[in-house]
Order: structure tokens, then sequence, then C-alpha cells
């Protein structure tokens, strides 16, 4: 009899739980960010469409399809690991039919030689080229993703892609670990080595 | 060539800093021999040999130069510790048993100096202590009390073959002038309580009081060491100050609240490894909380879990339990105690 | 003479700030001779930008002359860059890239003007009409600001940043300026001498910041081991009051005399020094009404307003154990470090590095050929500097917390060591890496011996660049998101035309099956207007 009001006693309380824990998940539920978005989110947003999409948008949602994550030059390296580690995925090397890692680039308009033609307006994903018809145009470098997406369709091949910040600027602060004397092996690990031991 | 940082440091050198609390651990270290006997010393050098050599062969195979960092002395100060926490005539290999898990599990494994989350010393203790709980407690009598002692041949007859050139072994040296055998004063009560008996009674053994003696003659031993490391400012007062004050008061409230169950403050500080527990083990740097408001909880914890550990637990000594059991909660305490940053107005709560 | 004036000018720091060290000060090296010059160098060699940011051209051309005192890079009074000054007569030799000794190695452009003295005589008119004496009071804010930025004034205490943009604050803002001559680095002496010999020079840039700022209040901060310049000084403001006129707005000046200790020449650490306050985090001191000015900065303003000469050199300390001739000196700006070494008798064989400013927060250096620059306040010939890299090797960090003690600004500087190592990004901001002052009181208390603030250089360069490549992505995001939104608007608004125009052809396909000449729609439209009209006659 013991036995039995145990479990009915267990039981109840259990069931109470589950309702209580269950009404918590409708009641308190957190809206997360959609899959979709948080790749969307790690993408470079260039738009450069190397990736074979029009746009890092479709990608995302490609990605989300099972698409592989190595397809984005412009995120490179760091854009794969945050992917992988966003999608626990195993990090693996760029897609070279896709194209290197390149330092950022941005559009110039050789102002002179512009015949105003408005196929580089059309053809820039982030609306980073102001002109009209039969006028010059120029590109407002700060919105410019340098996509590269301008050059092809430019009858008079006007548009350079210079690298957009000097070496200067781009520099960053070295990290100092490499000369720490924890992360210097005193001899280089040698397989031949451990063959010899065994 | 230019670098952005023109760096000058001008701070003891953490070798030093190693060395200078070994050196530290001698007054009670020698107490600790003068009462104890030679088997103390033998097994520093048994544990220090060890810790040093385990450390010397995890670096070669992690690829580390093992001369170069073996340097920085922490695997001395483990080794001296865990040989001055086991009893005197332990056998050569189970120390070498507790040391070498400590500096190779407890330490190398986890990435070597600062990257350990528990105090190594005090996990090869445990180690030993749940592995060989008797040969872990078979600590022997004050000189006055013993029938015997072991001089240093003796000593290492036993240490290493278990028994001495004329047969004797460790149990004829526990024995007292009447008969019974010799724990410390903390298991003594332990058990006297689990008989029944009171606290003035206890106190009233003489046996217990000069057995009690010489363990208050040890602690002061380390407290001086301690006191020479907190006015050279090698550790800060926080962790042990915190800690005896934490001890002293909750036993206090014990004694106030059943004078008869259980012990004194003034017992309790001087008792077991309170001193060395207070200055050598609960300050490690590494496995302690790092924030000082932190590390003030952090050793009133472990006070308060070696007093309850002590009164109502199954082990008569409790501060690796308590030094552990606060290992792990560290991250948290770290995490809840971070100092206002200057210009920090408004604290922003960030619970992860 | 002032009500607000006690003749108790000077008094001990009321306040303290957390943390802090007290590493040796080799400050008697250099503090103990007076003030005196070096030869000119033959070429100077000027960077465009003091504050290593952004290309700027310039319309000058090689083998022009160029006078002393002429303006070679102007720059807007909204920028945040400065006007550079030639500081010599001669001729620009050059203008391409050199190394300015930027930590990355990399090449600055600047100019290299060979000197050609010229005689008095040769000398234009445009030289003398700089020695015009003017009262500053006759001058409003926005001429006193606009002559600032025209002699090129920046902060000289060590950050470089332009004096006109820290003057421009909106007016009833600032109600303290404070002048910072603490100078706790190490090493440094110049601030020091420049009191001792200069006082009234100080206190005379201190008031035209002042007036410029309309601040009321003046505090100088200064650390108790300099007594021979804070007895200058006491003296100097003595005198002033004795000058002073009843017809003199209220003014309060005090020296604050605080104890020695690094680095409580900090900005942020001089201001609750000496009025208790913190300057909330991300915001500046004028949110507080405070404006603090370093006093090489305020001899330069002096000379700048009262005696209308451009900023063209400064006091430099030059010091270390390998110097001859160790002492303050007055340096243009852009003289090669090699002149400085071969004119004091700098001892280069035993010399592996130098460092500009203090042992502290300074750079170190291996190549004598850079030039000094705006910010140049010291120059460092010690043998204790073996290499240009610090220590090559450290040791782990065990979490003792001697950097958490020593930190002026209660971060927990080890922790921020393991984030920066372990590149975790957010947990370094949480922890408020940015609120770092990059004092290196940390590394110097290490027992370690790490590196940290070059952990944290590094950190906080990568935080910034990934948040310069976030807020590019963002813009790109959010523009090709409405280039889509505006194309679909296209799309379908062409849609609905196309479809209303079908609509409106089969509508009048329909019609004309009906009626084939339409005359049968005219006549009822016909009708019904003389329907609506009778409805609307009553």
């Amino acid at each position: 009899m013991e036995i039995l009001y145990a479990t009915a006693i267990i039981t109840l309380f259990a069931v109470v739980c589950g309702g209580l824990l269950g009404f918590a998940s409708v009641k308190f539920k957190v809206e997360g960010n959609p899959i979709v978005e948080q790749i969307n989110e790690i993408l470079p947003q260039t738009q450069c469409g190397q990736c074979g999409h029009p746009g890092c948008k479709p990608y995302a949602e490609a990605i989300a399809n099972g698409e592989a994550i190595n397809r984005c030059p412009p995120g490179g390296e760091a854009g794969i690991k945050a992917l992988a580690e966003l999608l626990d995925l195993e990090i693996i090397e760029l897609d070279d039919s896709c194209g290197e890692e390149a330092p950022a680039r941005v559009a110039v308009i050789r102002e002179a030689e512009c015949i105003g033609c408005t196929k580089c307006i059309q053809a820039c994903p982030v609306d980073a080229i102001v002109g009209a018809p039969k006028l010059m145009h120029t590109v407002i470098t700060d919105e410019c993703t340098g996509c590269d997406l301008c050059v092809p369709p430019c009858p008079v091949d006007c548009i350079d892609m210079p690298i957009l910040q000097s070496a200067l600027d781009s520099w960053k602060v070295p990290s100092p670990q490499v000369i720490n004397i924890n992360e210097v092996t005193s001899e280089p690990p040698s397989k031949i080595k451990l063959e010899d031991a065994v | 060539m230019s670098n952005s940082h023109a760096f000058l440091n001008d701070a003891r050198p953490t070798h030093q800093l190693m060395m200078l609390v070994c050196l530290a651990l001698i007054p009670g270290a020698a107490a600790q021999i003068h009462f104890l006997g030679w088997g103390i010393l033998i097994n520093l050098f048994i544990c220090a040999g060890t810790a040093i050599l385990a450390e010397m062969l995890i670096l070669k195979l992690r690829n580390k130069p093992p001369l170069e960092t073996v340097k920085d002395n922490s695997a001395l100060l483990t080794g001296l510790l865990i040989g001055l926490a086991i009893p005197p005539l332990l056998p050569w290999w189970m120390s070498m048993v507790g040391v070498g898990f400590a500096i190779i599990i407890a330490k190398q494994i986890y990435g070597g100096l600062g990257f350990n989350p528990f105090n190594p010393a005090m996990v090869g203790y445990v180690l030993l202590l749940i592995s060989f709980p008797v040969e872990m407690t078979a600590w022997l009598p004050s000189p006055d009390l013993a029938t015997a002692a072991p001089n240093i041949i003796e000593s290492i007859q036993i240490i290493f073959f278990g028994q001495t050139s004329s047969g004797a072994n460790i149990t004829d040296y526990q024995k007292l002038a009447d008969g019974f055998t010799m724990a410390t004063p903390l298991d003594h009560s332990k058990t006297a309580f689990s008989l029944g008996n009171m606290t003035s009674e206890i106190f009233q053994n003489n046996q217990f009081l000069k057995g009690t003696g010489h363990w208050f003659w040890i602690n002061l031993g380390y407290l001086v060491g301690g006191i020479y490391l907190l006015i050279s400012r090698i550790i800060h007062w926080h962790i042990p100050v915190s800690f005896l004050l934490s001890i002293a008061t909750c036993s206090t409230l014990l004694f106030l609240i059943d004078g008869q169950n259980y012990l004194p403050a003034s017992f309790h500080l001087f008792a077991g490894a309170t001193m060395l527990g207070a200055f050598f083990i609960a300050t490690d740097p590494v496995t302690a909380s790092t924030t000082f408001k932190g590390r003030i909880i952090y050793a009133v914890l472990i006070g308060v879990f070696v007093v309850v550990i002590r009164t109502f637990g199954g082990y008569p000594d409790a501060i690796a339990f308590a030094v552990l059991l606060l290992n792990i909660a560290t991250p948290t305490i770290d995490h809840y105690t971070k100092p206002k940053v200057y210009g920090e107005k408004i604290e922003v709560k960030v619970y992860d | 003479m002032n009500q607000l004036v006690s003749k108790s000018i000077a008094t001990d720091a009321q306040y303290r700030i957390k943390g802090g060290i007290h590493p040796q000060e080799y400050k008697s090296l250099s503090n103990q001779q007076p003030i005196a010059s070096i030869q000119e160098p033959p070429f100077y060699i000027l960077p465009f930008s003091d504050l290593n940011k952004g290309s700027t051209t310039t319309n000058l051309e090689i083998a022009q002359p160029v006078e002393q005192g002429q303006i070679l890079i102007n720059s807007e009074l909204a920028n945040l860059s400065s006007v550079v000054h030639s500081p010599c007569d001669g001729v620009i030799a050059d203008i391409s890239e050199f190394d300015l000794g930027h930590p990355s190695g990399l090449e600055q452009p600047a100019i290299k003007i060979q000197a050609m003295p010229k005689s008095e005589l040769e000398r234009s008119a445009h030289a003398d009409s700089l020695t015009d004496q003017i009262d500053y009071q006759s001058l409003t804010n926005e001429q006193l600001i606009k002559s600032v930025h025209q002699a090129g004034i920046v902060g000289l205490g060590g950050a470089g940043f332009p004096t006109h943009i820290k003057l421009s604050a909106p007016k009833d803002s600032i109600h303290t300026l404070i002048v910072n001559a603490m100078e706790c680095e190490p090493y440094i002496t110049c601030d020091d001498r420049l009191l001792r010999e200069h006082p009234q020079s100080v206190l005379k840039g201190a008031l035209i910041a002042a007036k410029t700022v309309s601040a009321n209040r003046i505090l100088f901060g200064i650390e108790d081991n300099k007594p021979e310049a804070i007895a200058a000084l006491k003296t100097a403001i003595e005198n002033y009051f004795d000058e002073l006129t009843s017809t003199q707005e209220s003014l309060e000046i005090k020296i604050i005399i605080a104890k020695t200790k690094y680095p409580s020449g900090g900005e942020k650490q001089i201001i609750e020094l000496l009025t208790g306050q913190q300057v909330p985090k991300g915001q500046l001191p004028s949110s507080l009404g405070i404006l603090v000015q370093n006093v090489a900065t305020l001899e330069a303003l002096n000379k700048a307003i009262n005696q209308r000469q451009v900023m063209t050199k400064r006091l430099v300390t030059i010091t270390g154990n390998l110097v001859g001739k160790p002492g303050n000196y007055w340096i243009p700006f852009g003289t090669p470090v090699s002149h400085i070494a071969e004119q004091l008798e700098v001892n280069l064989e035993q010399l592996a590095c130098f460092i500009f400013g203090g042992p502290l927060m300074g750079t170190r250096h291996s190549n004598l050929e850079i030039p000094t620059k705006k910010s140049t306040n010291c120059i460092i010939f010690d043998s204790a500097y073996k290499t240009l890299e610090y220590p090559a090797k450290h040791q782990e960090c065990i979490r003792c917390g001697e950097c958490e003690l020593a930190c002026p600004m209660n971060l927990v500087p080890q922790q921020l060591y393991w984030f920066a190592k372990s590149q975790q990004w957010e947990a370094l901001e949480e922890q408020q890496l940015f609120s770092c002052i990059d004092c290196a009181a940390c590394s110097y208390v290490c027992p370690s011996e790490i590196p940290l603030v070059s952990y944290y250089q590094f950190a906080k360069s990568e935080i910034k660049d990934i948040k310069n490549k976030q807020i590019k992505s963002d813009l790109a995001k959010a523009r090709f998101d409405n280039r889509e939104k505006r194309l679909a608007r296209i799309k379908a608004e062409r849609e609905e035309k196309r479809r209303k125009a079908a609509e409106a052809r089969q509508l009048a396909a329909a019609n004309k099956t009906n009626d084939p000449d339409g005359k049968k729609s005219a006549i009822e439209a016909a009708l019904q207007r003389v329907k609506a009209k009778k409805e609307n006659k009553p």
C-alpha cells in the first residue's frame, strides 16, 4: 500500500511539474532568431555573388538548407569558422572555385571616361553608385562593398577596384603570444622520433 | 623597427615567489619533524623528488623545455605540501602515487601551472586518503607518549621496506605507553564523541592533551611562516584572515550552542592542518578566487566547510575537501564579485 | 583683490586613486640641469599628421623654399588634426614615405626639409608680424580658438590631441580647468623643469585656457616629488594675485599636491585625485565640467597668444644612463634622433634600443633616423633596455592578483589577459577592456613578466577591426534589403500597371462588341448629365 502511495505522489508531482514546465515553455517563449537570420548576420554582406547566389541572404537560405559553408571568399577563414561554430559543423577550407580571400576593395569610377550608361547603377547590389542617364556616375565609397559586380557591365571599362585601406590603416597590433615561452616548443614534435622510440 | 609597448617590470618573479613560499614552510616543517620524527623529512624528499621528476617527464612529453619550466618551483611546492600532509611513515610508493597523480593528472593534464582548476596538492592528498584510509591515518604519537620512536634509519626502513631490520613495523611505533594506539587530536575527539564522551571529558584526557600539545606547536610553526608570507607581501591577508575568522566563528557558534558536544575555537584553530591550510593551501593563487572580494567569500566558505566536515562529517580533518569544493565554485564566485570599474556608475548585470 | 583667494594656495589632495605603483623614478638624472637648446639639425622630417591617422595631401613641391614658422600642412578647424609649421628656414628636400616609428614598421608620409639658415635681412616681413604684442583679454573665444588652431598646438602630455578641439567645448559647459603637472612616469622631467624655470608662462597659458572655456577655477595637480616646481608655481600665482585688479572676474586658483604614485597623471586619475569625481564610462571630462591640460601645452598656448609664436619645438627630456649630457632641451619637431644622440653624446655602442615617452607607456624603437614628434616628451637611452622586444619569454599567469591591486581603473587585468589570449572578444567587452588606459601598471607588477598591455593592445585593435567590419556589413545589408524591396515594389507596380492596361483593353473590347461606334454610351452619358442637373435644382 505504501508503495502505491509513494508512486502516486511521485507521479502526481511529476505531472504537476511537467505541466508547469509546459506552461512556462508556452508562456515565456523566447523568440529565437531564425537560423537564416543568424547565418546572414555572419556573412559579410558584400552581396558579391561569388558563392553563386544573388546576394548574401539567398546564400544564407541555401546554407540553412544544407549547402556548404565554404563558398564565401570575402568572409574568409574567420567567416567559415563562425559559421561552423553556429551550425556545429566542421571547419573546412575555402572553396577555390568561388574565389580567394582578398583584402577589401572599393570601386572607383574614372569619371572623365564615364559615358553615363547607368549599367553599373543597375548592377550595384547596394545602390552605392549615383548618376543619371548620359550624366557622369560616381561611387559612394563608404557604401561600396567592393563586390566587383559593376565592373563587367561597364562598356568603357572605367571602373577601378583599388584596395580600400592602406597597409597602415589595416594594420592590427599582433598578438604577443608568439614570443611566449610556453607557446614555443623546445624542439619541433617530429614523428620520426616517436617511431624510433617504438 | 618599433614596438608599441615599452615594458617595464619590477616584480618578484614567479619562481622566486614559489621558492619563498617553500622556505616559509620551514618553521612548521621543522616542528613537524621534531614532533613526528624523521619520517616527515624522508617523505619530503620522496615527494619533492617525485614532483620534480613527474613534472619534467610530462613537460618533455608535451614538447616544452623541461628544465626551464620546472625552475618555476611550483612542482616543488606541490610535492612539499603533500609531503607535509601525509603521515610520517607512509610507504614510499604511496607518496609517489599521490604526488604523481597531483602533478600529472591534476596539474599537467589541464595545461600546467596556471591552468589547473583544482589545487594539485589537495587532489593528490585526497586520492591517497580515499585509496589508503588506514595508512593515511597512521600517525605517530608525540615522543613523550610513545613507547619507542623510530630513528632515521628505522624510518627509512619502514618507509621503504615496511619493517625495520629488527622486525618492528609501524604499529609498534604507534603504541602508547598504556597500550592504546595514537591518532591525531581530531581523530581522537571524533572517536571520543562517537563513544558518547563530553568535551570536558575529552579535554581531561591526559593523552589527548599531550597529543594536542605537539599539534599546537606544529600549527604555530606554520603560523610563523604564514606571517612571514604576509609581511613580505607574497600573499595577501584576505584568504588567511577570512579563513581563520570563519573557522573561529563557526566553531564558537557551535560551542556556544552546546559546549559539551562541540569543540572550542581554540582547538579548531590549532588542530590538524588549519594553519597550513590557511597560509599555504587555500592561498594557492591559481585555484583560489581572483578578485579580492571573491577571495574573502572563498576563504569564509572553506572555513565553514572545514568546521562542518570536522564536526559532522566522516573524516577527521577537512581542509582538502573544503578547498577542493570551493575550487569548483571559484569561477562562479569570480563572476559575481567583479569589481566596479572606474566610471561605471550603473552596474549592468549579465547573467549567463 | 579677489575674495575667493586665500593665501593658502597649495593644499594636499583630499582624494585618492585606486591601485597604482611606485616605480623607481630616475628623475634626478635629468632634472638637475637647466633647460638648454641643441644645435639645429641639418634636416627635419615632419609627419603629415601626428595622430597616425589617414593620408593627407599637400600642395608643397620639392625644392620649394620655406621659412621658419610657415604653414606646411593646413587642417580644417573642425578636423582632428593639427597645422604643421616649418621648424626652420630651408627647402623641401623630399615628400615621401619615411619610418616615423609606427609599431608596424611601415613607413608614413612625411616632408623632409633641408635647413638653410637665412640672415636676418633676408627674412620677409611675414616673420615680423608674428612678434606683435596683443592682449588676449581683447580677443573673443572664437579668435582665441582660431589662433590656437593656427599655432598648431596639440596636447603635449603624450597623446597629442589637438588643443583647439578641447578648447571648443560648448559655452558654459566647463567650470574647472585642471592643469596636469603630475608627470608621474619615471625618467620624464620636462614639465618639472618648465615649471621651475617658466612658471609665469604656464600660469598665463592657464589663464588664457580658462578664459577660452569660461572656467572660473584653475587647479594645478602636482606630485609631492617636485618641491622646487611647487614653490616656483606658488610664487608665480601669488605675484599674479598681487597684480590683479578688482575689475577681474572671480577666479579661484589652487595647487593641489598629491602623493607621488604612478599613474596619478592619467587624465581620469588626476580628475579623481583633485575632485573626487570619476568620469562616467564612455564620456569625456567635459561631462563633469572639467578640462584637463598639460603644463607644456599651456606654455605653448601662452607663446601662441601672447607672443604669437607658432609651435615648432617643445621641451624634451633626454635621459638614460647612456646619455653623456642628459637634461631637458628645446628640440624642434622633426629632429632626427640620430642628431640628438650625436649632440648629447649618447653612447651608441651600448645602445640596443631607445624609448619615446616613458618606460611604462612609451614605445621602443631601434631606428635612429626616426624624427621627434609633437607628442615626444622624453627619449630614454638606457642600457637596461637590451632588446627591441620585451623579454622574449614570460611565465604563465598564476592569478596572483597583483595586477588587480595595481590597476587604477579597478579592472581585473588577469581576466582580461586570459580572455585576450583566448580571443574571447565579447567577454573582453563585458570585462570593460576599453576602460583600460594602457598605463602598464599591471605588467610592471606581474611576477610572471607578462606583457599584459601588449595583449590588450592586440585585443583592442582586433575588436575595433571587427566592429568596423560589422558597421560596414550592417550598412550593406540594409541597403541590399532596401534595394530588394524597391525592386520588388517596382516589379509589383509594373505588374499592376500591366494588369490595369489589360483590363482597360478588355473593357474597351467588351464595349466595342455591344456598342460598335460608341453612340450608345455617349447618349447614356448625356442623359445622366441632364438627370444630375435636375436633381441639383430645388
